[in-house]
């Protein structure tokens, strides 16, 4: 559970016969992460093609050519679950089924393209003809005359007199049709042999032409009108032709759905065994497979094939194995807070995960800022709708269900705490104290408690850097043993001067430990901090051990240990957030309150309009904005701490297309 | 000259005449053309009214085109100052005028877009606004497509006067139907502006604005002819139907093929050495430009002499002052190219 899945490195060699059930068992039960061997075994002089490639390609071609025919009929692509899957599919077979269903979709496809384009050819005709509705002209009958140039078009109105000037030395009929403030449409007409003048004038003159259709006849409005019958035609053949895909789509469903997931399994084997290595007879596999699976795993090889040939190298936790896939191993119930982990950054193999501290620790933090029952109980009520999957709208929520949970039930308990119930301070008894009458209080315990988090991720890092051997980073780095001295002793000394200034129990602000301890444990934590890479190099045997100058390495230390305590007081006094949070809950819920008031009393129903405003607001606008602070928490405060990240993700090797999902 | 007239004009005209004089002389012209390059310009500049401008930026940093874009400063403040001081009713009119550089402004950064220019190498090149009335010429720039860009400026009037011409662009992937119905519009509204002017002031109007749109009407006629080779029809459409000397028959003339020469000279009886401009017309073009806008600062600097309480008197010192910084930016692109003074009168107004 505090690290990830212990992993060994398998490999596997395989004679070409026991391939596709060797296969199939290592890609069951997601336990093995391929690795790309494809250089192995390759024989350079020979070069022989791998049929493997052609193979993949092959079920790759037919699986996109009844994606489009699945798309054409609308029926989904999801996967058939209790399917099983096991010997490659006859690609010829299944090119043959797939052609025959293609025929009869295809004619049907490209007649409802063909009916759609005309509907689009039909509008935007509608479109240009639309100016001239109001024009009781057959423009028709001056088409394809002997004698007669005509066009019809829209023009900048300023520019017809020009237009008619340049015309002056043909002869031309010119007509304004009508005419608005941006354009004028227009006719005009003109001596066939003069047609060239009239088109260098029209186009100079900003005039824009409307083309008729040719096969209309009649007025505009006429035309209109058999257009507006030719799109209705057009759309009652599409639904004509989708009648006839509905009838293909009941006969075909079954059969296009089982060759699908057939070649799916098929490319997706294709795929896996085009990574292997290759030799004559042989296949050599290599992977990385859950250590705790390594026996059962090879017990189930050797069952399908005693020529199997399996090596297992066990992976030690070492800082430098980062090429070690990372698979999470986590209880049942906090495994959904291993998605903030990884969209932080990948745990590395060697590094403690910290997902089970997330799962405390945001719950705790999100509730602390958010202590409301009711408010509480709304979100938790919403993770477990999201969870449930049953309410389509909180979809877009996704896999934050059981986070939304956790963290609802935590603020309904620090409801409790605070006595807080929908806004209202005065209904229930704080179990605890309530935070706007605390308010010092509330800080200062907020800071406390973020100290000791600070203080569990110095911990966590230097027990990450011991495991991985990395001495040097456990005792001197900024982060490691010499800053929590440093840290701590910081803290020892400000306690008492905290304790002048606010009400802190006098047990916390002078603690046991004389101050003359602690001066000696800051001067240590000081002199390691400022000399943290001398030291280093000096246990890592790097030398120089200076770099550079003396002069110049020392003005660098002294900022860098400004930057350290600087981040130090910084980190620690982040938290105060908590505090402010918990307190500014319980305001703003008072200022709902106010704001109902002035909308009436109690009995009103603005004021209970007003009231739920509100409520929508906190449990909305403010719960998003407590969910951001926490996570800043947990990413910035916390993970800096001890978490690098940087590791691989582990993708298992999945043939079943369900799997996948 | 009415009362009315006096007490409108009166603050304007004593204004506009302070700035009058402190246009640069023909003495200070000879100066600024004897200087040995590009520095000494800049530097015999900043003894005079353009010194403030030129010194709010750093001499490393001054170059030819950083310099005439400071000095554009001087113009458009010199508008602002205009236009709120003179009387409500002739401020159409002069808004109309200044907006002569928001079309020139859009005109640039399409033809940068075209080019593919960096928004460093257009900024300079574009007549300083201030951010209200200026186009989001870096976003349109930036946006690298001419309809893109057009579509930034939706809210302003120039995207009506383009919906035609953006037709045209679509089709034929060029600049000139869009430049042409710009500098149209233009022109077209700055004349409907002179003649929405009361009487009196319409005539003084007219014969500052009449000048400067003859001008530019005959040189488009012109430079379509023997440039462009286009054809009768497109030259007329090309053109504008009015004007003050250079009439409509004057221009479908030019179109229809008639002598340009005695065209020109029939409207301008009194120009000189046309005859040898127009022995090769090509080359003879643009001193003929030159000729016309030296007629027409002739005729802004004789609005000065008579009825002072006019709006002639705003708008030939507008219009003067736009000649100054041509010839300025003449003299700075020279000093660059080391081009030799003899060479270089021949491109200023004010030689």
């Amino acid at each position: 559970m505090f690290y990830p899945q212990e992993m060994s490195e398998i490999e596997i060699i395989v004679p070409s016969k026991d391939l596709i059930p060797v296969t199939k068992a290592l890609s069951g039960q997601g336990i093995f992460n391929q690795t790309d061997v494809n250089y192995l075994g390759n024989d350079k002089e020979n070069n022989q093609p791998n049929l493997w490639q052609d193979k993949a390609s092959n079920y790759s071609m037919i699986e996109r050519r009844i994606q489009s025919i699945l798309n054409s009929l609308d029926i989904p692509d999801v996967s058939p679950i209790n399917r099983s899957y096991g010997d490659l599919a006859d690609i010829e077979k299944a090119q043959l089924a797939v052609d025959e269903i293609e025929q009869q979709v295809k004619g049907t496809v490209e007649q409802i393209n063909f009916e759609t384009k005309q509907i689009d050819h039909f509008n935007s005709l509608l479109q240009q003809i639309e100016p001239l509705s109001d024009i009781d002209v057959d423009f028709s009958q001056l088409r394809n005359s002997k004698y007669l140039y005509t066009t019809l078009g829209m023009m900048p109105p300023e520019n017809i007199d020009r237009l008619k000037s340049s015309l002056s030395r043909i002869p031309f009929v010119f007509y304004k049709l009508s005419q608005n403030n941006q354009k004028a449409v227009v006719w005009i007409a003109t001596s066939n042999e003069n047609a060239d003048t009239l088109n260098r004038a029209i186009k100079s003159a900003y005039f824009d032409p409307i083309h008729l259709p040719e096969d209309q006849k009649g007025t505009p409005l006429e035309i209109i009108s058999t257009l507006n019958t030719g799109i209705a035609a057009s759309k009652a053949k599409i639904s004509e032709l989708k009648t006839e895909l509905a009838k293909i789509r009941a006969d075909k469903e079954k059969q296009l759905t089982s060759i699908l997931w057939d070649v799916r399994c098929s490319r997706m084997m294709a795929s896996a065994i085009l990574h292997y290595g290759r030799l004559k007879y042989t296949y050599i596999i290599v992977g990385w497979i859950f250590s705790s699976r390594v026996i059962s795993m090879k017990e189930k090889l050797r069952g399908i094939s005693q020529d199997v040939i399996i090596e297992v190298h066990k992976t030690e936790r070492k800082n430098d194995s980062n090429d070690v896939p990372t698979a999470l191993s986590n209880p049942r119930l906090i495994r959904p807070f291993q998605m903030l982990v990884t969209t932080y950054a990948e745990p590395k193999y060697g590094e403690l995960d910290p997902t089970p501290l997330v799962a405390l620790l945001f719950p705790l933090l999100f509730g602390a800022m958010f202590g409301d029952v009711g408010h509480g109980a709304l979100i938790a009520i919403v993770g477990a709708l999201v969870m449930s999957k049953k309410v389509k709208f909180l979809n877009f929520f996704g896999s934050l269900g059981p986070i939304l949970l956790g963290c609802g039930i935590s603020a309904t308990i620090f409801g409790f705490l605070y006595g807080s119930i929908f806004g209202y301070e005065d209904v229930l008894k704080p179990l605890w104290m309530a935070p706007g009458a605390n308010i010092m209080r509330i800080l200062i315990i907020a800071i406390a408690g973020g100290v000791i988090v600070l203080i569990l991720g110095f911990l966590i890092n230097i027990y990450n850097l011991l495991v991985a051997k990395n001495y040097s980073e456990a005792f001197f780095g900024h982060n490691g043993l010499i800053g929590l001295i440093l840290y701590l002793s910081l803290i020892g000394l400000a306690l008492p001067v905290v304790g002048t200034i606010f009400p802190v129990p006098s047990a916390i602000t002078h603690l046991p430990i004389p101050s003359s301890v602690l001066l000696v444990t800051l001067i240590i934590g000081v002199i390691g901090v400022m000399f943290s890479e001398v030291f280093q190099n000096l246990i890592e045997g790097h030398r120089p051990i200076f770099e550079g100058s003396i002069g110049i390495y020392f003005f660098q230390a002294f900022f860098e240990l400004f930057e350290v305590v600087l981040s130090f007081v910084s980190n620690s006094l982040s938290f105060v957030r908590v505090g402010a949070f918990a307190v500014a809950h319980g305001n703003l819920a008072a200022v709902f309150f106010i704001l109902a008031g002035m909308f009436g009393t109690t009995s009103s129903i603005g004021y209970w309009i007003m009231y739920l405003v509100g409520l929508v607001f906190i449990v909305g606008f403010e719960g998003l904005i407590v969910y951001i602070q926490t996570t800043r928490l947990t990413y910035y405060e916390t993970f800096g701490k001890f978490f690098s990240g940087g590791g691989k993700r582990f993708e298992p090797l999945t043939l079943h297309p369900a799997e996948n999902e | 000259m009415t009362s009315n007239a006096t007490s409108d004009f009166a603050s304007i005209n004593a204004r506009v005449r302070v700035m009058y004089a402190t246009l640069l002389s023909s003495q200070d012209f000879i100066m600024l053309d004897e200087t040995p390059n590009l520095e000494a310009l800049l530097s015999q500049l900043k003894h005079t009214a353009y010194a403030p401008y030129l010194e709010r930026t750093k001499e490393k940093e001054l170059t030819a085109r950083h310099a005439a874009f400071l000095m554009r400063m001087r113009l458009s403040e010199a508008f602002h100052s205009i236009i709120n001081g003179s009387p409500e009713y002739t401020r159409p009119l002069l808004t109309q005028l200044y907006r002569y550089y928001q079309v020139n402004n859009l005109k640039a950064v399409l033809r940068g877009i075209v080019t593919n220019s960096s928004w460093d190498r257009v900024r300079f090149v574009l007549f300083p606004f201030d951010s209200e009335k200026s186009i989001p010429a870096q976003a349109m720039l930036e946006t690298g497509s001419v309809t893109q860009a057009i579509e930034l400026i939706k809210d302003t009037p120039f995207y009506e006067t383009l919906s035609f011409a953006m037709k045209r662009f679509s089709v034929e992937q060029s600049l000139f139907p869009i430049e042409v119905a710009l500098d149209m519009d233009y022109w077209r509204e700055l004349w409907k502006e002179v003649k929405a002017l009361p009487n009196e002031d319409r005539d003084f109007a007219t014969r500052i604005i009449g000048p400067l749109i003859d001008m530019n009407n005959l040189m488009w006629a012109i430079r379509y002819r023997t440039y462009h080779n286009l054809s009768e029809e497109e030259i007329i459409n090309y053109t504008l139907s009015f004007g003050y000397h250079v009439h409509d028959e004057n221009i479908r003339g030019i179109a229809a093929g008639a002598d340009i020469s005695q065209i020109v000279k029939k409207i301008y009886p009194d120009l000189t050495n046309l005859d040898q401009i127009f022995l090769d017309i090509k080359t003879g073009l643009p001193k003929l430009e030159l000729l016309l806008q030296k007629n027409v600062a002739n005729q802004c600097h004789s609005a000065f002499v008579g009825n002072p309480f006019q709006i002639g008197i705003p708008l030939a010192y507008l219009v003067l002052f736009d000649l100054e910084i041509q010839d300025l930016v003449v003299l700075l692109e020279a000093k660059t190219n080391q081009t030799s003074i003899e060479e270089l009168k021949g491109f200023l107004v004010n030689n």
